[in-house]
Order: C-alpha cells, then structure tokens, then sequence
C-alpha cells in the first residue's frame, strides 16, 4: 500500500525509529520507544499502527500490553498480527487522516 | 517437549517448486546443467524443530554462466555476489539449487560435494542467524544439505514438503510400506499412506463440538501426531456435541484437552498428542510446526489470525462452522462451511468469506458472539469432511490436484456442495503474498 512520501516523512520526525510490513493486505507501520502521554505505565512503548481500516476502524494502534493510565478504556483489540500479540482500546478515528494524525489521535485517547 | 535430535523441516511452496523445475530444465547455450537460488525463512521452534520456509526463487542469469565442458554447471562470482545481495536486502538464507533430472531421490554427485558446501557457508557470512545450504531437484524428490553454523556441519532435513494439493511429504527415511491389520481396509490410502500418517503433524485449534469429531477420527485413521489447542472445561452445555465427553467430567471440570487426550489414547495408545490449554496465540510455535491446521473456532476474528499465521508459516488452512437462524417459513435454515486454504492462493478474504464488514460488525458486539446453536450431527458432517480433506493433502489418494476448497453446507436439505465463490474467487491470492512467509521482518523507513 502506497502512502504520500510527505506523510511518511512527518510520521518519521514524531518516531524516528520507524519501519513498515503488510499482512492480509494491510499496511502496518512499527515505531519502536515511543513516548507515552503524561501518566502512562509504561512511559514509553512500541506501537503498531494499522494505517487503514481494520475490524470497523478507519485505523488502529497497537500495543505489546496494555497501557496503564487513563480509567475506562475498551481494550477490546486483543489479537496476533505481523507474528506477535498485540492489544488494543477502542478509538474511533475519522477518516482521511495522515499518518501523523492518526497516531495522534489514537494517542490522545490516552491522555487523562 | 524437545525434539531428540536435529530436526530440520524445510516448506516448498508448489508454485515455487513448479518455477525451479521449469527454469532449470531449460536448456543454456553451453551449460550442461542449470542453477538457481531459492531464499528462505528459517526459525527455530521452542522443541527444537528448525523450519526453512522458501519465499523466492531466483534463476541464475544466462549470462552468469563459465564456459566448462568438465562439470555440468559453473557459474561466477556476480551470480553470487547478486544472491548475497538478495540475503542482505531481505534478511534471508539462500539454497544454491540445480536439477538431477531423473525421478528418485537424487545424491550428490563428486562436483557438487566438492563445490556446493562453500557456497553455502559463504552465504552464512552474511545472512546472520538465517539458515543456508543446497538443495538438489529431481523430477519427483529432493537432496537438501543445510550448514549448521554452530555445529559445523551440514545436516538433512527430516522432512522437505511441498506445499500444494496435494502435499507431498519427503522424510529422510527409507519408504515403507507399513502393513497392519489394523489399517487394512483403508489401504487405498496408497502403500506408504500409513508412513505419512506417522509422521505428518495436524493441529486442531479449539476442541468442542467440531474438533471433538476431528481429533477422535484422525487418532481412528492413524494420524500420530496431533496438537490440540483449547483453553476452556466441559460445561454441561457442551454434552449435546462433544465427543468423548463424559458426564462425570462436568462435576470436575476437565479440562477439553484432557478428553482429547483420553479418547486419542485410547484408541491409538501411541499417538503423540500435545496439548496447550490456552488460546493457540498465547503459545503459537506449536501450530507453527504443523502441517494442517483445523480451525475450529466461533469467530470471524479467530479465523482471519489463524489464517493469517498459517500463510505466514506455509501450512493449508481448513475452517469449519455452522450457524442456525430462524427461517421465513417459520422453520431454521443451518448454514455450515468447509473451507481450504492453501498458501499462495485463494485466501478467506478472496472467497468473501472474511470481509471488513464482518470483521467490524463482529468487533462492535466487543466479544458477545458466542452461545450460538450449535449440535451434533451438522458438526459431524462438517468435521468428517475436514478429516476427508486432511487425509487426502498427506496421502494424495484422490489423484485431485487442486487449489483450494470452499464446501457449503445446508443442514436443512443436508447437501454439501461447492459453495458459488469458488467459482469466482481469484486463484492467486494478493492478500498473503509468498514473499511475505515467514517469521516477520519489517523495512526500515
């Protein structure tokens, strides 16, 4: 799957440590140590980020476990993608988002 | 429980074996022989089996070829410099290959043991923890030697398989024709059915009303070697429909692991029965060590990760399920399926069997999608086809060659039949690309 070089790029100035596969026809992109918002357990993390809709999401970010912080999140996305488990909360996302965005957005839902 | 020795399985996509054998039988302008490189994937397991799965195959250019009426083949070091290349770029192993064309189990012969093992450690230079080495085709049977970095040697694969339908199962042991009583009335299977039986390994992912019927009529044809994944205990729901299930289990809970094991046993004492009490992705390398794997599951979601790691390990997939539903005319339709899926074609996605839609629907519901109807008799319809289909992928005692399967069941007429999307389901499969088997490795952006 093909996204702007321009996205690509200004995903890659939030998290540096970035690479990229597909399964099921899916794209996925793996940012390694990423900070979390304020609060979190732990502060930083990897994080999977499914760039197209997946399971009625327009996107989705992965986590290796769940991210202790903010109370009341649906961790709903507990499943095996690209050879590793992942989870997941429920976060709707618009559509038609940059990279940069989405991961944004999904993030935001863990900010108190 | 850890393997005795070394154990080495090494997976060949049809359409790549068919691409090796169609290359190499071309004839060069001066080369006797032809030559090629197949890249592969390799992991370790936790009990010590070592898959190699082929992604690629790649022909040595015409040009790349030494002029040498002494051997059959020479070529020079750019067509090996371009395959170490390739190792570095994709992060893989590299089989130097070329063609005995007779049928048999072609050998070495005094050229290639003198030339063959250094290309293969040569490649070991580069391609880190990644498993190289050299493989011999015949018409019908492979030589593969693979260089052990740490021990120093070369060993065999126990079993080299090719992965189409159906599959053919190499061991590095003499053929037998293994004669019992026991399996006399099935020796249509084929003389050696008894030896592929022995050693092919099935896993069946969730042990209720239709793995139950599964892991007792595999154990009953004299399948060996079984991994049975399930996490729950017999309810007092679950009496309708699983197999060996006991009413006194339910007073101790038994764990549905514990039945399987209970009912293979006896019925084959030596079977090889490994079983995991938890969801299969919280302990996969067993499932990825298999030949078949049998989902036997409730969801959509379930079925797209199995099939998913099954692309990904090379291993044919086969779904089975049913639903019940009030119908208009006051009855119940019972709609079932069996489903095949082979790596590199028709996946469940391209038969319109998983869609997004499904996946979202199923998503929202946020796991309330169990308690369907669920009884014996449908399960055991779609549970003895999938055995059917087990059987004929290791023995091949159809004669059918073919793709993949998708079988409607409807449970109110009681026919099965080839489902309308077979027909018009693409045959190659762009959803789980060949080059992508194998343990994941992502690109650095």
């Amino acid at each position: 799957m093909k996204f702007p070089e321009t996205h690509v790029e200004e995903l890659k100035k939030v998290a540096p440590d970035l690479s990229y596969a597909e399964e099921g026809g899916l794209p996925y992109f793996l940012i390694k140590n990423l900070p979390m918002p304020d609060g979190c357990n732990p502060a930083v993390s990897d994080v999977l980020l499914c760039a197209a809709p997946r399971d009625g999401y327009e996107s989705r970010l992965f986590f290796p476990k769940i991210i202790a912080g903010k109370a009341g999140l649906n961790w709903n996305g507990n499943l095996r993608v690209l050879d590793r488990n992942w989870v997941a909360f429920s976060w709707r996302t618009a559509g038609g988002k940059t990279l940069v965005e989405m991961l944004m957005v999904h993030l935001n839902g863990l900010r108190k | 429980m850890k393997r005795k020795k070394q154990y080495i399985k090494m997976k060949i996509p049809a359409s790549i074996r068919e691409a090796m054998l169609t290359d190499l039988r071309r004839p060069h302008a001066w080369a006797f022989e032809r030559v090629g490189f197949l890249y592969t994937k390799s992991k370790v397991l936790k009990d010590g089996t070592t898959l190699i799965l082929a992604t690629g195959y790649t022909p040595v250019d015409d040009d790349d070829y030494i002029q040498d009426n002494s051997v059959g083949a020479r070529i020079n070091t750019d067509s090996i410099r371009k395959a170490m290349q390739e190792i570095f770029d994709k992060k893989c192993g590299c089989f130097h290959v070329h063609l005995h064309n007779h049928s048999g189990k072609p050998g070495p012969s005094s050229t290639d043991l003198a030339g063959l093992p250094g290309v293969a450690k040569s490649f070991s230079n580069i391609s880190g923890s990644q498993l190289n080495g050299y493989l011999i085709l015949s018409e019908n049977s492979f030589y593969a030697q693979v260089w052990h970095t740490d021990k120093k040697t070369f060993l065999s694969p126990f079993q080299v398989s090719v992965i189409g339908y159906p599959l053919e199962l190499h061991f590095d042991e003499k053929l037998q024709e293994i004669i019992s009583g026991v399996y006399k009335r099935q020796s249509f299977l084929g003389k050696f059915s008894s030896q592929q039986l022995k050693h092919a390994r099935v896993c069946i992912v969730g042990y209720g009303g239709g793995g139950s019927h599964i892991g007792q009529q595999l154990a009953h044809v004299g399948l060996f070697n079984t991994v049975i994944y399930d996490g729950d205990k017999i309810e007092d729901s679950n009496m309708n429909r699983l197999i060996g299930g006991w009413f006194a289990d339910i007073k101790k809970a038994l764990a549905k692991t514990a039945i399987a094991k209970r009912v293979i046993k006896k019925i084959l004492p030596k079977a090889n029965t490994i079983t995991i009490d938890s969801r299969w992705q919280a302990d996969p390398e067993w499932l990825q060590g298999c030949d078949v794997v049998v989902g036997c599951v409730d969801t959509y979601a379930e079925r797209q990760q199995l099939e998913a790691e099954c692309r990904r390990y090379l291993i044919p997939y086969i779904d089975i399920g049913m639903d019940v539903f009030a119908a208009e005319d006051g009855g119940f339709e019972m709609p079932g399926q069996v489903i095949l899926t082979m790596p590199g074609t028709t996946c469940l996605h391209c038969f319109g069997f998983l869609t997004e839609e499904k996946l979202g629907k199923e998503a929202a519901l946020y796991g309330a999608v169990g308690g369907n109807p669920q009884v014996v008799w449908p399960n055991g319809v779609l549970a003895s086809t999938a055995v059917g289909i087990i059987v004929d992928l290791i023995t091949g005692w159809s004669g059918k060659q073919q793709a993949s399967i998708y079988l409607a069941y409807d449970g109110r007429s009681g026919l099965i039949e080839q489902h309308i999307r077979a027909r018009f389901a693409p045959q190659e499969c762009t959803h789980y690309p060949i080059e992508l088997a194998g343990p994941v490795s992502f690109q650095k952006i």
